[in-house]
């Protein structure tokens, strides 16, 4: 097991939780989490269209989106957390855009802004080349609808995005779950990462070894 | 100077050849044969009383079959019409020149060697359109991918359902019609 697999958050939670079974400890931990993750939501620099500009107000100092943490534009995936799609993707673009997501480390969350990323916009019938909707190839965590929105709704849809983020679970996996690792491998169902060390150490006898 | 005198002073150089005057609702224009447009614009663009030395535009356009409404005659067969906007910026004139092409093969020469403008314009005639320019020295898609199948602006072209495994149809559907 490399050092990737051994800091990789899923094995991390499962030793954390293994470790601190007070699952009371471990909410507390959840919100200062998501409290870090979405007060410094660190956007992409990345424009397509029209839309653009209106991103581009909202990150000046009338609208000022770095009153939410979310101001500091990167211009690289690789330290972005989220990605706002602002503009027409065509299918030229989506694989671009579809590279661009790949690209960023998680935990990411995308943006779909303006009418054009949210299902085709004005070219919903006549856009040969457009793709109706961004969420047919990337995930899409907040719809912010306009052509071009309002910065005001743009701020909305970080707020909105911020609430959603302080509703996850990091460390806690679910209301009724009970700390009985024996056995258990890491659950693929979030990142697929499974950890060979704890697959191999099944504390209940089968019938084989018995 | 008119699109007429422009046709008077072709035909007193004696290039003036089965060129007809196209008297539209709007613009007139001087309807050239495929095979003399080279021939046509280098005069165009050389002769001392002319001197059109900037491209303004080339375009393409799917005529559709237009029939008389009696005797239902075909007026106007289907084809493709390349337009070419060319302006003189000495004698201050422009003229529209169009050629006819057939929808089966569309096929011109280029003029991108008398106006370097035209070589974009071409590309993207070809893009959109679909006519193919002989002698043009690049001339492949220039706003589509290139793995693109059929041409955009054609009035026969089917959009496509997906491109390289991205979906491009609405969901729901577009409603019938």
């Amino acid at each position: 097991m490399g050092l990737y697999e051994r800091n990789h958050p899923d094995v991390m939670m499962f030793k954390l939780e293994r470790n601190l079974p007070d699952m009371g400890l471990l909410r507390v931990a959840d919100t200062v989490i998501n409290w870090g993750r979405s007060s410094s939501l660190w956007p992409m620099t990345f424009g397509i269209a029209c839309c653009a500009i209106e991103m581009m107000a909202v990150g000046a100092s009338k609208f000022d989106m770095d009153r939410f943490g979310a101001g500091a534009f990167r211009a690289t995936p690789r330290q972005a957390d989220l990605m706002i799609v602002a503009g027409t993707v065509n299918a030229k673009m989506a694989e671009v855009v579809k590279r661009l997501y790949d690209q960023m480390p998680e935990p990411k969350y995308v943006m779909a802004m303006g009418a054009c990323t949210v299902g085709g916009g004005p070219y919903w019938k006549h856009g040969y080349n457009v793709v109706k909707g961004i969420d047919k190839f990337v995930p899409v965590d907040v719809h912010v609808p306009g052509c071009p929105p309002r910065p005001e709704a743009i701020l909305e849809g970080i707020r909105f995005l911020q609430r959603k983020i302080m509703a996850r679970r990091v460390l806690t996996r679910g209301e009724h779950h009970t700390p009985d690792f024996t056995g258990v491998s890491v659950s693929p169902g979030t990142t697929g990462i499974q950890d060979p060390q704890l697959n191999t150490a099944p504390a209940v006898p089968t019938e084989a070894t018995s | 100077m008119n699109t007429q005198e422009i046709l008077e002073t072709l035909n007193k150089d004696g290039v003036g050849q089965g060129i007809t005057l196209f008297e539209g609702p709007k613009d007139p224009a001087l309807v050239i044969p495929a095979d003399r447009l080279v021939g046509v614009c280098e005069h165009l663009k050389s002769a001392p009383s002319l001197q059109f030395d900037q491209c303004i535009l080339v375009t393409g356009t799917h005529m559709t079959e237009i029939r008389d409404k009696k005797t239902k005659e075909v007026t106007r067969a289907e084809g493709i019409e390349v337009i070419y906007h060319v302006r003189s910026l000495r004698h201050r004139a422009l003229v529209a020149l169009k050629v006819h092409l057939s929808l089966e093969d569309p096929r011109v020469s280029s003029v991108a060697s008398i106006w370097p403008a035209a070589d974009w314009h071409e590309r993207e005639t070809y893009d959109m359109v679909g006519v193919v320019f002989e002698g043009h020295p690049n001339l492949k898609r220039i706003l589509l991918p290139q793995d693109w199948e059929g041409f955009p602006l054609r009035k026969d072209y089917e959009f496509p359902k997906e491109y390289r495994g991205i979906s491009l149809e609405v969901d729901p559907p577009w409603p019938q019609q």
